[in-house]
Formats: structure tokens, C-alpha cells, sequence
């Protein structure tokens, strides 16, 4: 488990996955030798919640989650904002490209073009279900916190409820499973006379994906929602 | 599917102990092995597999609260002693004593983890007639129930069949049974489109 006094350079060099993480806190590389401690003061981050989020990443079976419980819900939202910036800017983006190399690699193979409509259809699924979170959950959490601090409520049109946590984790393995739909066809049923490093390469991102996403749905069903329902039930008590 | 080992002791010489050793040994586990004190800290995966060195009391505390029994196929209980023990409410791969050497110890958690892998058997990834037939069937878009009066079963036996066929195969969505459809030519594209199926 890495702690605030360690350096954060030392880290990287352990765990390299965690390269995003740190980028999603607004951390850039050039950091020296300075401690997960002194980069966070200086970039005024919460320096336990920076630690907790990339002890989650790190261990998949390190979660806890009464301490995350015990962050502030906006903290909590904005980290996972950013996360969906990420795969809007980043990842997508880039398993396109792969992809379309992978398929340039190997002309006439008509049966590559069935991976980019699966890729497509995947991708619409994810689409909907991020800009979902982004438009009403989002919004709804972070209002919801504010009534519940202040008690003022910030004019809001269009905040839906949010979806209920079945409903929530239901989707997240939804898109979980269409992920590792795809790894399996590629990895077991495809056979094809493609480029194998540009297949290796797209591999190795849908893997990574694959597990940030899982990482993102952790701490949203079982955190953010848990908090959303925690702060409902004080305000509008039935 | 991902194997970890986590080793679970209250005692810091015993958990640190066991995890150098085994970090010293021609297993590389890397990353996939992990130290804990406290089983709250541990959030267990559905679809990865677990080796859980640990001692019964332990054990019991890990299992009251991640209901491991949903699938105990996917865990391992090796059992870390200082007496000799047999019996006890859950069964368990291998025990380890404290008195054990490198190798001996080594020896159990590799056994243990050659014990995930499944076997190749025929039977594993190939489809029945009746299995291939439904597949056909969701393939071009029908639903469970449409399938069950097409081939006058009951909409359960037909669930039963989509389950397996998910279990073959790896593979899960109605669009990816499609594509695994197409590239084993068991719809033909000819006469449908490829768009109206994906």
C-alpha cells in the first residue's frame, strides 16, 4: 500500500497504470523527488482521498469503503468527471484508432469488419450511459449535497433521479461484459491475416480499459450511490 | 482469468514473512500477491480467482462478510496452522505449517494454482445441435420466448441453453453471439444484412 510520504516518482516506477490516475488530478510529470504529500499541498489536493483513489487503482482488491464514505460527495463526482473525460478524450478515441489500424493491416478481410460494428454498438452503450451520468446523475448528486449543506438548492432544470442502484450496477456490467465480448472474440474466434503487434496492441488497451473501467463502477456503485441515497434519505425522510 | 494470492494474518511477521518467501521463489507472482491484516480491507472480485492463505478464524470473518459462497469455484482456502488440524466448516485446498521449508510451501501454492485451469475437454467450447440451433435463433433476433414456440420447449429450457452457450463460448451480449455467428457460419450473411443483425 503506498503512503503519503513516499515519493511519488517511486510509485510511478512501481505501478505505472497509475499514469492516468495522477493526470486526472491535474498531476504532471516533472515532479522531482517531492512526496505524494508536498505534490498535493501544492496542487491543493485532498491528499488522503489523491492516496486512496490510487491505492484502489493499484489493488483491485484493496476498497475502503468507509473511508471513501467519508469523503465529501463532490470530491467524489469531480474525480469521476474527470475520469469520464478521460475516456471521452482519450481512450475511445484511441481503441478507434487501433482498431482502424488493425483493419488497415489486413485488406479484403471482410470478417474484421464485423468487430468494428460490435466496437460501434459497444461504443454507442458506453456513450449513452457516460453522458447519462454527466447530464442528470452528476447534477443531481452535487445538488442534492448543496441543499443538504446549505439548504439552498441552485436553480436546476433537468435533474432525473437517479437510477436505482440495481439499475446502476446493471449497466456498468452491461458494458463490462460487451468489453470482454470483444477481448474474447479477438482472443478465441477471429482468425484473420491481420498485423499480430497492431492486434497485441489493441489487446493490451481494451485490458487496460477494461480495468479502469471496473474501477470507476466500483466507486460509483459503491460509494457514490450509497452517499446519494444516504443524503436522500436524511432530507426526505418518508 | 486473473489468479491473486492474498495472505491475510493479523501477525506482521508471519504475513511479511510468508509474502518474501514466496516473492523469493520461482513463482512469479508479482503483483497478483498481496499482504493484509484486516479481511475488512479486502474487496473480493466475482471473476477473478482467489488462493486465500489465511487461518480459519480469518477465513470465516472474510467469508461472513464477501459471501464467498456465491462461488467457492473461484476460491482456494489454504490453511495457515501451527498444529495439526483436520476437519473444519470449510474445505480446504492445503495447509501450511510454520515449521514448513521454501519448497514445501512453494510445492502447495503452485499445486493450488495449477488447480484453477480448467482441462481441455472436448465437450468445452463446442456447441450442441440443439445449443447451435438456438444460437442460430438469437443470432437473427429472436427472443427467449419467441425461440421456446419456435421449437415448442419451455421459455426456461431455452434459458437454461442460452446460459451454457454463454459459458462455451466466452461470450455474453445478443451482438456478440451475432458476430461469433457470423464467423462460424452458422447464419449466412448473403441473405441478411449484416447492419439489420449487429
Amino acid at each position: 500500500m503506498y503512503k503519503l510520504s513516499q515519493k511519488l516518482a517511486d510509485i510511478i516506477h512501481h505501478d505505472h497504470q497509475l499514469l492516468p490516475v495522477i493526470n486526472r488530478f491535474g498531476v504532471r510529470l516533472g515532479f522531482g523527488d517531492q512526496s505524494v504529500e508536498e505534490i498535493c499541498a501544492a496542487h491543493t489536493i485532498n491528499a488522503e482521498f489523491f492516496i486512496e483513489i490510487m491505492n484502489t487503482y493499484h489493488d483491485p482488491d484493496y476498497f475502503p469503503r468507509e473511508r471513501f464514505l467519508d469523503f465529501p460527495l463532490p470530491l467524489i463526482v469531480d474525480y469521476l468527471k474527470k475520469t469520464h473525460h478521460y475516456y471521452y478524450t482519450w481512450y475511445i478515441p484511441e481503441i478507434e484508432k487501433q482498431l482502424n489500424e488493425l483493419i488497415a493491416s489486413a485488406p479484403g478481410e471482410s470478417n474484421l469488419s464485423l468487430l468494428t460494428k460490435f466496437y460501434l454498438k459497444f461504443k454507442q452503450e458506453l456513450h449513452e450511459h457516460l453522458q447519462y451520468e454527466d447530464k442528470y446523475t452528476f447534477p443531481y448528486a452535487l445538488n442534492l449535497h448543496n441543499l443538504f449543506v446549505n439548504g439552498s438548492q441552485e436553480k436546476s432544470s433537468e435533474s432525473a433521479p437517479v437510477k436505482s442502484i440495481a439499475d446502476y450496477e446493471e449497466e456498468h456490467s452491461d458494458v463490462d461484459s460487451k468489453l470482454l465480448d470483444l477481448k474474447n472474440i479477438i482472443i478465441k474466434y477471429l482468425q484473420a491475416g491481420y498485423d499480430d503487434n497492431k492486434c497485441n496492441t489493441l489487446l493490451t488497451t481494451l485490458f487496460n480499459f477494461e480495468d479502469d473501467l471496473r474501477d470507476h463502477a466500483r466507486i460509483e456503485d459503491k460509494i457514490m450511490v450509497p452517499k446519494v441515497v444516504q443524503i436522500e434519505k436524511l432530507l426526505f425522510p418518508s | 482469468m486473473n489468479t491473486r494470492v492474498l495472505i491475510i494474518h493479523q501477525s506482521a511477521i508471519i504475513a511479511e514473512g510468508l509474502q518474501k518467501l514466496l516473492q523469493n521463489s520461482p513463482l512469479q507472482l508479482h503483483d497478483h500477491l498481496r499482504i493484509y491484516m484486516d479481511p475488512a480491507e479486502i474487496t473480493l472480485h466475482p471473476a477473478t480467482n482467489y488462493i486465500l492463505i489465511t487461518t480459519d478464524l480469518l477465513f470465516q470473518k472474510l467469508y461472513n462478510t464477501q459471501l464467498i459462497h456465491l462461488n467457492m469455484a473461484n476460491y482456494r482456502f489454504i490453511r495457515l496452522t501451527s498444529e495439526d488440524q483436520t476437519g473444519g466448516k470449510f474445505p480446504v485446498s492445503e495447509s501450511i505449517h510454520l515449521d514448513e521449508t521454501q519448497n514445501q510451501i512453494v510445492d502447495k501454492i503452485r499445486y493450488t494454482l495449477n488447480s484453477f485451469l480448467p482441462e481441455k475437454t472436448s465437450v468445452l467450447g463446442t456447441l450442441t445441435e440443439r445449443e447451435t440451433e438456438i444460437l442460430k435463433l438469437v443470432a437473427l433476433g429472436n427472443a427467449s420466448k419467441e425461440i421456446a414456440d419456435r421449437l415448442n420447449i419451455s421459455t426456461h429450457t431455452v434459458i437454461t441453453h442460452r446460459k451454457n452457450i454463454t459459458e462455451k463460448l466466452g461470450i455474453k451480449s445478443i451482438s456478440g453471439l451475432t458476430v461469433y455467428a457470423i464467423l462460424n457460419k452458422i447464419i449466412d450473411t448473403n441473405e441478411l444484412s449484416i447492419d439489420d443483425l449487429i
